[in-house]
């Protein structure tokens, strides 16, 4: 199949460039059911860069059209976001077997545990750093007037971010084949004391975390799979980087195990970012259940054949842990 | 311990035993020689197996104190094989939304959760949430 990429993407971008290049070192990283990922070697006049190829099957289901994560990327990067230089898309699906979009290969870490052991044996507070440029980079992107942005970020629902998530959950619970009362209490407590729809809407990536970055000594280095950008609350996208999955058992340290919610919020304030509270805890938990309720679809979709899967075998298991976090949450 | 099937039925070991024997080679040999996709796949094999050998020995336990817990949670009696779903819907619309009685049900939630993670992942419960 690599072979094959090779000589199939060196065409393609040699018209694309208007001069002939080569692509060697095709090496896959990642084959998920979703996305094929791979880094490969640009050789043009003499010169190599390593890039970053990502690839949607075509028979897969897409989140975002690959041209219009391609442009929120950009949107992004102008905006002072860390994220890899897109050079290139093709939304013909014909030349390698689906939509891609090539980028530059950054370098550094993105395996969580590894991202940890380089923050944990840098004898400065380089986790703090981290997780203080992350809250600098969603404040950027959530200053971007959001009307530049693709209209295919808008919900296909039509509802308001708030509602948008209510509904979801509702939908969730109704689908469980057992009865979770733990989600069903944390889904009252939800509706009761849900916050007003934001009065302004920004595009959130819905998905920065641990694992969904690449960072070095230097710090973040860039934000990764912005397959789920849409446009919500901001809140949203603050709340998730501190889910406890995400912190591979630092639990002292909310963000992904790199730094406290202060160093986060400190970030965010620095560059003009207004902070709310209660709407972060909110969406905290909200971020807890819909993931719970995600596993207990996963698990449907292997019980019913649709997709056999031993990971997705035991994810009915992993909601005992969801709940409980939920509930965590509600303390008061 | 209630093992599901009591020892007379065989000799040892038992089935929670052999699947922890499972569980130790697929830890200790074949994850390690394995790489990519597969070693991920036998690390969760093995984890499966451990989920269930504990669920062999903690289930029927667990199990029962889950429903004394629903059953304090409702107040009244319920059929067990009725009382999560009573108990949802009762707190889904809104049964203990006053605040003693949201203190109490997370209380009696939060230990239904302990016994499902005791299997499903022992240890998980050692956090209060920031």
């Amino acid at each position: 199949m690599e072979a094959d990429i090779s000589s199939r993407l060196a065409g393609w971008l040699s018209n694309h460039f208007g001069e002939h290049v080569d692509v060697e070192d095709v090496e896959a990283v990642s084959a998920g059911a979703r996305r094929f990922n791979a880094l490969f070697t640009i050789v043009r006049d003499g010169s190599r860069q390593r890039c970053a190829l990502t690839m949607i099957p075509t028979a897969s289901i897409q989140l975002l059209d690959v041209a219009d994560e391609a442009r929120v990327r950009t949107i992004a990067e102008h905006a002072g976001v860390p994220v890899p230089h897109i050079h290139a898309v093709c939304t013909d699906g014909s030349i390698i077997g689906g939509p891609f979009f090539v980028s530059t290969a950054v370098d550094g870490e993105t395996v969580p545990r590894r991202v940890l052991r380089l923050v944990q044996s840098s004898g400065t507070d380089l986790g703090q750093a981290i997780t203080t440029q992350i809250g600098t980079a969603l404040r950027r992107l959530h200053r971007i007037d959001s009307d530049t942005a693709p209209r295919s970020l808008l919900p296909e629902s039509g509802l308001d971010p708030i509602a948008a998530a209510l509904d979801q959950v509702n939908t969730g619970l109704s689908e469980l084949l057992t009865p979770s009362p733990a989600f069903s209490f944390c889904a009252r407590w939800l509706e009761r004391e849900a916050p007003n729809e934001p009065s302004v809407r920004t595009i959130v990536h819905s998905d920065v975390r641990n694992g969904n970055i690449i960072v070095g000594p230097d710090g973040l280095r860039a934000i990764l799979d912005w397959e789920g950008s849409r446009i919500g609350d901001p809140m949203e996208d603050l709340a998730w980087t501190c889910q406890r999955m995400w912190r591979f058992r630092e639990d002292a340290l909310a963000v992904g195990g790199l730094g406290t919610v202060n160093d986060l919020r400190t970030g965010y304030l620095s560059e003009g970012g207004e902070w709310d509270s209660d709407r972060f805890r909110w969406w905290r938990v909200l971020g807890t259940v819909r993931w719970g309720l995600a596993m207990a679809g996963q698990s449907r979709s292997h019980l019913d054949g649709s997709f056999r899967s031993i990971v997705m075998s035991a994810s009915a298991r992993r909601m005992a842990e969801l709940e409980f976090d939920a509930l965590q949450l509600l303390r008061r | 311990m209630s093992p599901a099937f009591e020892a007379e039925m065989h000799q040892p070991p038992s089935a929670a035993d052999l699947l922890r024997t499972v569980q130790e080679t697929l830890d200790a040999d074949i994850v390690p020689a394995l790489s990519g996709p597969s070693q991920h796949q036998a690390r969760v094999a093995a984890s499966i197996v451990a989920i269930v050998a504990r669920e062999l020995e903690l289930g029927p336990d667990v199990r029962d104190h889950e429903l004394d817990l629903l059953q304090a949670i409702i107040g009244t009696e319920v059929d067990p094989d009725d009382r999560a779903r009573v108990a949802a819907e009762w707190l889904r619309s809104g049964g203990a939304d006053e605040s003693d009685e949201h203190d109490r049900v997370l209380a009696l939630l939060t230990d239904i959760a302990r016994g499902d993670l005791s299997i499903a992942k022992p240890g998980y419960d050692a956090w209060d949430g920031d």
